[in-house]
């Protein structure tokens, strides 16, 4: 990844975080240092979400209505705030894995045709 | 907690003063949830703030998705009911001798134009449509009102009946323009 910036990357990434975190929460319901912690550790470090994009971006999309949130009680400490992803979200995210697999198909068919 | 990290909740909250009051609760016990697991997980309270980002930064993008509190936006558009009422001419025609046009009901316009500006730069689309169609509305009322108890009168082809209905449907549209649009910027990384 050498000779491109940091914020061509994030352009690059930006697309596909909404579609990370429904993925992730379809899974279950997750709070939002493990939903860092797991996206670094199941892409090798690609996708490390800062806290102040994470944060914002779950709470759009519970505006949205595809997550829903709940504050979960711990024995000792602050009680953490748990993600999952709704009914709507999961018509959206199957809807949108669609999209991308023909997304990344075009895409990987026009690259393939740059002049390096 | 820590000092540090009071500080900068607090300098959160601050910045989220406009917002509705449950909401920013709300996302400062989640920020704070965050920070105490990374701290008690053995990191210093220094990094963990830096990493979060700046509160001037984070108070912006939650303003951005969630705007003023329901309070704020209703205030807000009490006020611009009250100056719109002034800003129809002949409300406050005493005035008009003295220039040759009703100077207090331009001024008054202006200060509602600025008040919708203010309520959707700051409190976000929704908001400075309402303000400005609580302005609009309320021009209509009032000149309604004048016309009917026969205090103004509306001349023919006037320029000035034009004049009000632009200038009156400009409010909520200035409202409406002049504010980002809440999920405009999504998240980067």
């Amino acid at each position: 990844m050498a000779k491109v910036s940091d914020e061509w990357v994030a352009e690059l990434k930006r697309g596909s975080i909404q579609l990370c975190l429904l993925s992730l929460l379809s899974q279950g319901s997750k709070y939002g240092l493990q939903i860092i912690t797991e996206l670094r550790e199941m892409t090798g470090g690609f996708f490390d979400l800062k806290e102040g994009t994470l944060y914002p971006a779950l709470r759009r999309l519970e505006e949205k209505g595809y997550l829903k949130s709940e504050w979960v009680e711990r024995e000792s400490g602050i009680p953490r705030r748990y993600y999952q992803i709704t009914e709507k979200g999961r018509a959206v995210l199957s809807g949108s894995i669609e999209v991308w697999k023909d997304m990344v198909k075009g895409t990987e068919t026009v690259l393939r045709s740059a002049k390096k | 907690m820590n000092e540090a990290v009071d500080a900068y909740l607090a300098a959160i909250e601050r910045k989220l003063f406009w917002m509705n009051r449950k909401t920013r609760e709300d996302i400062l016990k989640e920020i704070r949830s965050h920070l105490s697991d990374r701290i008690a997980a053995g990191e210093s309270p220094g990094d963990v703030i830096l990493s979060f980002g700046s509160a001037d930064a984070i108070a912006k993008e939650y303003l951005r998705i969630y705007g003023f509190g329901s309070g704020f936006v209703f205030a807000l558009s009490i006020l611009a009911l009250i100056l719109s009422v002034f800003t129809v001419p002949g409300v406050a025609n005493i005035s008009s001798d003295y220039f040759g046009m009703d100077w207090v009901a331009l001024v008054f316009l202006v200060l509602t134009i600025l008040l919708v500006l203010f309520t959707a730069f700051k409190g976000g689309r929704k908001a400075g449509m309402i303000a400005g169609t609580v302005g609009c509305a309320t021009r209509f009322i009032v000149l309604g009102v004048l016309v009917s108890t026969g205090a103004v009168v509306i001349q023919d082809g006037a320029f000035g009946a034009l004049g009000f209905v632009v200038v009156s449907i400009m409010l909520p549209v200035i409202g409406y323009l002049s504010s980002v649009k809440p999920q405009e910027k999504e998240a980067g990384i």
